[in-house]
């Protein structure tokens, strides 16, 4: 504490412009981040947070919550893992195929899964029922918890196969010199090095599911979960100490998560990069192994494209589910909805770039300035990870709707919330990629002369282009397909296409709701090649 | 070739830049909207509407064209949503009008006095019924709840036990329909609460709940909004629902093997619109509601939505009876607002069993 403060005096007197620039963000971040979590927890009182317990609809959905999270947790990580692993170290075909299957997800809706898992595995399933025979009720956790796994493992394979990648086959060939088994080296070395990686993962996917509730609310049936009963609560009833208590309660595990992962993954470096390619081929496994990897990656890869082909298929039917003739009618709401269309692409880009310029500026800060305050950034930096994204929503609703600072109704609200919720997988991701770059490097450019401004536009954004751009390209799809940041804080110029989706969805609209959806796909998924050619045709190349 | 990391750098400078500038200029921007807010004349008034894209597309073209004022809308999944963004906007709301949604919805904004009185010249002709007494809000459709019956599947299901299809509401206590039905949560969905209630008015409280033990035990589920009854009945998912009659009649035009039945011993809905009270275009808001109330605007909601007018001189829509054909029972709604709450705490446990 004694050592910060006098860090602290240090700099304020020998770089004042830093500290100008460190009080600014800290102070925006501060007013965009704890203000609107705490104006949500304001909202709260002794007396509501008591009903938690003796209302027996919201003791139940504080259950299911923990129980679906944990489960779909689990199955989404293991799901990833396997993913990684078998694309990153196996020789198998495919992988194209698999590569796609992880992206589907990220580039739509999350909530829109479930409709197409509703008409293929549900009661008059084309594949339960119709195939197979076998009557199936999917309707509860049951079908939630296939629905959410299919959804959000993409968001743990992102983050797990870079570091499956990353990890040093060296050492696990030093392991098996050593006389270690094949299963001591996958368990003691081989996931040790991944553990970060799994934890974040993990983390990502817990975080999603906590606050997803598009699938809830259409495959959960009686299974109520926190985030559609806050959400009943704000809109069915318009009982805001109830929507804020419900929301508050759903900070609670996000931040327990949140806690339990920093400790365990702990401050210990995980990354071991050379500097040098390894030009190693990985230790061979047992055929049987790699053929069971295989054939589960392909089970799920069949899944993800049926759900997907269903989609596509049901935009151009005639009535979704039952008359599967062929139109073009749908497409009409495609065209009349082209404003909220232009809105997702228009607020997801801008969102984006602010939150990854946004992210290297306080990655570089807390990592190679000393100004005392580094661990509050740090924090301020994270901490949207853990906040759902209905109550992100709700904050914003309340911080900026009122009478102080009115943002009601304008873009930039939308573009702030999303930017704040993307904040933390820029950061992450630029974080780590600065981490692995010496100080050495800067202290050069500075001896030769460079000020602050011009090391850090010439030489740190070009080192850490990598993770800049695609940390800007997640953040983007995330933006597009996100509808729980958005959906207390839209306005009539300014709604976009989830909101669309859901709607026509409400009114039984399937068929227009899975038109817009495939739109919506469409433009994602050309952003996104666009973005690699244009990188392709730089001479560099980036992951996602 | 060129230095790719002078590129790079350089794009990035110019993104900071840019973003730089943008959240400045969105700050002006932010002020332009807010004083944009008063607006002129020449601006289009705003509808927060809780029908659905095709009535509302219908509604928009018709009424421009008649009157020549420019409307816009903005849709709400339920009349709930609708009302509680109207809520939260309080006196200086972004639209000038409000409707759809069942009438109750309107009673506490009326009370709080977010919604502006206006006695239309149209509503002279008007059951009194379907107004407000203090004319804060008026009554423009009405329809009745339903059954929503999947033909096919109930043939292969509750059918293929003998069971006739249901007539009454003590129909479906049968326990034929053991997870065959699905009923909107009333905590949630209009219809429901409407149904609930109902069931009240008709047979006291406590022999209501043993009807709601018995009804809760066959349902499947309790859906979050009144379309999931539709929606899921039409795709076959389950063999019966609940909701309005009208609702039912638009999703069986698509094509879709249901069909409406309509028990007696039946209660209405209201259909609601209001001007908002911090509307600057109450004009354009007036000569809205007047639309609405008109013979044009009345036709137009029965042809497109299948809903009953709230005059008397406009035919039933099509596959209906005559509403004064329709036996209902005395629904009282001031009563039916206040029991609300103690009702549905004692709803709810049947909804999570």
């Amino acid at each position: 504490m004694k050592e910060n403060m006098l860090q602290f005096k240090k700099k304020l007197r020998n770089e004042p412009l830093l500290m100008v620039l460190v009080f600014t963000l800290l102070t925006i971040m501060t007013f965009l981040i704890i203000y609107p979590i705490a104006r949500v927890v304001m909202e709260t009182n002794g007396e509501i947070f008591s009903q938690l317990w003796t209302n027996v609809r919201w003791r139940n959905s504080l259950v299911n919550t923990v129980f679906i999270t944990i489960l779909s947790t689990l199955s989404s990580t293991i799901v990833a893992f396997i993913f990684a692993y078998t694309i990153a170290r196996l020789d198998v075909p495919c992988k194209g195929l698999f590569r796609i299957v992880t992206l589907l997800p990220i580039v739509s809706p999350p909530f829109i899964v479930a409709l197409s898992y509703i008409l293929l595995f549900g009661r008059q399933g084309i594949i339960t029922n119709h195939l197979l025979g076998i009557p199936l009720d999917i309707y509860g956790w049951t079908g939630l918890w296939a629905v959410q796994t299919i959804s959000f493992f993409p968001y743990a394979y992102a983050v797990i196969y870079g570091v499956v990648k990353a990890a040093s086959i060296q050492m696990e060939y030093a392991a098996y010199n050593l006389g270690a088994t094949k299963w001591q080296v996958f368990t003691d070395v081989f996931l040790k090095l991944c553990r970060p990686g799994i934890a974040g993962g993990a983390l990502v996917v817990a975080m999603s599911i906590l606050a997803d509730f598009g699938n809830p609310m259409i495959i959960g049936g009686n299974f109520s979960v926190l985030s559609t009963e806050a959400y009943a609560q704000m809109t069915g009833w318009f009982d805001i100490p109830a929507a804020a208590m419900l929301a508050t309660t759903m900070l609670v595990p996000a931040l327990s998560l949140f806690l339990i992962n920093r400790l365990w993954v702990g401050k210990r470096s995980y990354v071991t990069v050379t500097g040098k390619d390894s030009s190693l081929q990985p230790y061979p496994i047992a055929a049987w192994v790699k053929w069971l990897l295989f054939s589960f990656c392909m089970f799920v890869s069949v899944v993800v494209v049926l759900v997907y082909g269903t989609l596509v298929y049901g935009a151009f039917t005639t009535t979704w589910g039952y008359d599967w003739s062929l139109t073009l009618d749908n497409m009409v709401y495609v065209v009349g909805k082209q404003q909220e269309i232009t809105n997702s692409i228009v607020y997801a880009v801008c969102a984006a770039v602010g939150a990854a310029l946004l992210s290297v500026l306080v990655a570089y800060l807390v990592q190679r300035k000393q100004f005392g305050l580094n661990k509050w950034m740090d924090f301020l930096a994270v901490l949207p990870g853990a906040i759902p994204g209905v109550f992100l929503s709700l904050g914003f609703a309340f911080a900026f709707g009122g009478d102080m600072f009115s943002l009601t109704g304008t873009s930039l609200i939308i573009i702030l919330a999303l930017m704040i919720w993307n904040l933390p997988t820029c950061y992450s991701a630029n974080a780590a990629a600065l981490q692995q770059i010496g100080p050495s490097i800067e202290e050069a450019s500075t001896n030769l002369g460079a000020t602050g401004i011009q090391t850090y536009f010439k030489v740190l954004l070009p080192l850490v282009r990598t993770s800049f751009i695609s940390s800007m390209v997640l953040a983007f799809l995330r933006s597009v397909t996100c509808l729980s940041v958005v959906i207390f804080i839209y306005s009539l110029k300014t709604s976009v296409g989830t909101i669309t989706i859901i709607g026509l969805l409400s009114n039984g609209q399937w068929g227009a709701a899975s038109a817009v959806t495939i739109t919506l796909i469409g433009i994602a998924i050309s952003v996104l090649l666009l973005t690699k050619l244009a990188f392709r045709l730089g001479g560099k190349t980036f992951e996602i | 070739m060129f230095n790719m990391k002078k590129v790079f750098s350089r794009t990035a400078m110019i993104l900071a830049a840019t973003v730089a500038l943008a959240a400045c200029g969105d700050e002006n921007d932010a002020e332009v909207t807010n004083t944009s807010a008063q607006k002129n004349s020449s601006e289009p008034i705003v509808v927060y509407s809780s029908l659905n894209e095709d009535a509302m597309t219908r509604i928009e073209e018709s009424f421009e064209k008649t009157t020549g004022i420019e409307m816009d809308y903005l849709l709400f999944n339920s009349a709930g949503e609708a009302s509680s963004r109207v809520q939260a906007e309080g006196k200086s709301p972004q639209a000038d009008v409000l409707i759809g949604g069942s009438v109750e919805f309107y009673e506490p904004l009326a009370e709080t006095e977010l919604l502006a009185q206006y006695a239309s010249p149209n509503a002279k002709d008007l059951d009194p019924m379907f107004l407000n007494v203090d004319n804060y809000f008026q009554g423009w459709y009405t329809g009745v709840l339903a059954y929503v019956l999947n033909n096919e599947r109930f043939a292969e299901t509750v059918g293929a036990k003998g069971v006739q299809e249901p007539t009454t509401w003590e129909d479906i206590t049968d326990p034929a329909y053991k997870d065959e039905l699905i009923l909107p949560n009333p905590a949630t969905v209009g219809s429901g609460y409407i149904y609930t209630a109902t069931q009240i008015f008709r047979k006291g409280e406590d022999e209501a709940f043993k009807y709601f033990e018995q009804t809760a035990a066959n349902a499947h589920h309790f859906t979050a909004s009144g379309g999931d009854s539709i929606n899921l009945v039409s795709t076959g998912e389950f063999t019966i629902g609940l909701h309005w009659a009208h609702d039912i009649i638009k999703a069986a035009e698509k094509g879709y093997p249901i069909k409406a039945i309509i028990p007696e011993e039946n209660a209405i809905e209201i259909g609601g619109s209001a001007i908002l009270a911090g509307t600057d275009q109450m004009d354009e808001s007036q000569q809205f509601i007047d639309w609405l109330l008109s013979v044009e605007g009345q036709e137009l909601i029965r042809n497109e939505t299948a809903r009953y007018s709230v005059r008397d001189d406009i035919a039933p829509p099509a596959g209906v009876p005559a509403f004064s054909e329709l036996k209902l029972i005395d629904y009282n709604r001031v009563k039916a607002t206040e029991m609300k709450e103690d009702i549905l705490s004692r709803f709810t446990p049947l909804t999570t069993k």
